[in-house]
């Protein structure tokens, strides 16, 4: 049986008075996939802002690889990678230079360093660009470069928000590949897309928010099972707008 | 761990076409358009010795009660007031050689300047201004004035003065080398990357800090040799200048990284601190010099940027200045206490948001 590498407790957060995050309780086990799926205003960003210890829940915690992460995060944030919506990476840098900067954030140095950014760059598809800038990359490249500043430092945890936005179908198709490959090396991966096919492909699990509650968690199948006896008949973007409606959320 | 940061902190910083304009070219052409603008305002400065002015007061004035008490202060600084009754003010100061020539009307007075007096005229401007400045602010007979540069301030050509101040000037507009790096950090999340990973509010804000010295430190430096070399502008004791220099652009990178962790606005911090650095330029010297300014001792001596130009100023001249250690004592202590501050804030705002 799989180990448990992430658990949000009783999660809560309010902006407002509004509640943002309701109780929520996820459990993320070694070695999954692991898709957030929800409509804007959902609460998945701020879940992942507190699971990333970057909001404070108003109540609740999480539990990192069996402790409080907010209590240990000097211990344990060289076993989390964040690759987040942004393209946080400096276009006045070259390739190399941005994935130095962020994975020397962790401690690595010297020649270790040195063959971490390699390795990134080349696990990325980056290595013949790596004395580019930054700047003068496409979308597709920006997002792979991205994800290369956050897994020089081999973490445990691998969390990517929207990571696909904007970027052409082989691009997408390639960092797909990437996560799944990471994920068949041991790397545990939370992964939040609007695209459903994406998160089909490649989420050994699936959880729906709304209104900061998961709403409906499973395998595709078991998602689908919920709306009707012939999964063959519905795609998951059915199941997600029978879940959460049709309504515009961002009105 | 912080050595990479700053290492690519400094790349970014250095890449960026902006600072070669403000660091390098800006102090260049400034102190190379006011050299020439200003070539002949202190060239006679060592010659001047005590000198006459003529004046007038009309029938009636109400600054006739001063006139006594500004002839005797004058006399103290070796101006001899003697009064023409008629006659025209620039006819009156050909003909008889004068420093310069005052004119009191009803409630106000006009100064007239010899086209071959300047320096006498600048100083005569600046003792009148200074009388009426006090005088009308308290009483009379406290008022006492000295003229700085008769007893104390030293022969100094507008070259080394305008030279040494525009270096001055923009080292302390630091925060600028900087805007292009703190504003992509906030816009792309940049920042969010920082916090998930271990580095402590110190870090950051060292990792920022060292950067910003070094780059503008590299770039008035340059711009530093060039005016010296194209200029002809001469620096006094070079390592106690560089040292001066270094202390002040880390007291200003200080000062402004404190306004941003503060603002949190980069546009803010600029506007900040541009208004900040003018003020202290406008009474530290760097716009009309520090010797002829009308601005009371006691607000020059609060301003940072008076300490520096003046330091630098008489190193270049005397090779020597009781300046220097009040100008490093000020850099220091700008330095601690706004760099504690700027890393509690920092820290505050690093740990995590509550909203």
């Amino acid at each position: 049986m799989m180990d448990t590498i992430l658990k949000t407790i009783d999660l809560t957060k309010k902006y407002d008075n509004k509640t943002v995050v309701d109780n929520l309780n996820i459990e993320i086990k070694e070695g999954e996939v692991f898709g957030l799926l929800g409509p804007n205003g959902a609460g998945k960003s701020t879940t992942m802002n507190m699971i990333c210890n970057l909001v404070k829940p108003d109540f609740g915690s999480v539990e990192f690889m069996g402790k409080d992460y907010a209590k240990n995060k000097k211990k344990l944030s060289r076993n989390l990678g964040y690759i987040p919506q942004n393209l946080a990476i400096h276009g006045s840098l070259k390739a190399w230079e941005n994935v130095e900067l962020f994975t020397s954030l962790y401690g690595i140095k010297g020649e270790q360093l040195k063959e971490r950014i390699d390795e990134s760059l080349e696990y990325v598809g980056l290595s013949e660009r790596r004395n580019d800038y930054a700047k003068t990359f496409s979308g597709g490249m920006k997002r792979r470069l991205n994800i290369a500043c956050a897994i020089g430092h081999h973490p445990k945890l691998l969390i990517f928000d929207e990571p696909t936005v904007g970027i052409d179908p082989q691009s997408r198709n390639f960092i797909l590949e990437k996560i799944k490959e990471s994920n068949k090396n041991g790397t545990t991966v939370i992964y939040t897309s609007h695209y459903m096919e994406e998160v089909e492909a490649i989420c050994t699990r699936i959880a729906i928010m709304d209104n900061g509650k998961v709403i409906a968690s499973g395998t595709s199948e078991q998602l689908k099972k919920l709306v009707t006896d012939d999964i063959s008949e519905i795609t998951l973007e059915e199941v997600f707008l029978t879940l959460t409606g049709k309504k515009l959320r961002d009105l | 761990m912080i050595r990479y940061l700053i290492k690519n902190n400094f790349k970014i910083m250095f890449r960026n076409s902006v600072n070669i304009f403000m660091y390098v070219l800006c102090p260049i052409i400034t102190s190379a358009v006011l050299i020439s603008a200003f070539s002949t305002l202190l060239e006679s400065f060592e010659s001047v010795d005590a000198f006459d002015v003529g004046f007038r007061i009309e029938e009636g004035s109400e600054l006739s009660p001063y006139i006594d008490k500004l002839m005797e202060i004058g006399k103290d600084n070796g101006i001899t007031f003697t009064e023409y009754k008629s006659g025209s003010p620039k006819q009156i100061v050909d003909d008889h050689n004068l420093g310069g020539f005052v004119e009191f009307g009803e409630k106000d007075y006009t100064v007239y300047e010899s086209d071959d007096k300047e320096v006498e005229g600048a100083t005569l401007e600046y003792l009148i201004s200074a009388f009426f400045n006090s005088a009308l602010s308290g009483d009379i007979d406290d008022i006492t004035l000295d003229i700085e540069y008769s007893e104390h301030a030293v022969p100094v050509n507008s070259t080394d003065y305008y030279g040494i101040i525009y270096i001055v000037y923009f080292g302390w507009c630091a925060i600028v080398c900087a805007a292009g790096l703190l504003s992509h950090e906030k816009k792309n999340r940049i920042n969010d990357r920082l916090k998930i990973s271990n580095l402590s509010s110190l870090q950051i804000y060292l990792a920022r800090l060292i950067p910003i010295v070094m780059v503008v430190a590299l770039g008035i430096g340059t711009a530093a040799v060039i005016t010296s070399f194209l200029l002809g502008v001469h620096w006094g004791n070079i390592v106690l200048s560089i040292l001066l220099i270094l202390l002040m652009i880390t007291a200003a990178s200080s000062m402004e990284l404190m306004i941003y962790e503060m603002t949190f606005s980069m546009v803010g911090t600029i506007i900040i601190t541009f208004g900040v650095v003018w003020v202290m330029g406008f009474v530290g010297g760097s716009f009309e010099t520090y010797m002829f300014s009308g601005h009371s001792e006691m607000v020059k001596m609060l301003t940072p940027i008076y300490h520096g130009n003046r330091a630098l100023v008489e190193l270049s001249t005397m090779g020597h200045s009781d300046y220097v250690v009040s100008s490093m004592l000020y850099s220091i202590i700008i330095t601690i206490v706004c760099s504690s501050i700027a890393v509690f804030i920092g820290s505050v705002r690093r740990s995590v948001k509550n909203a």
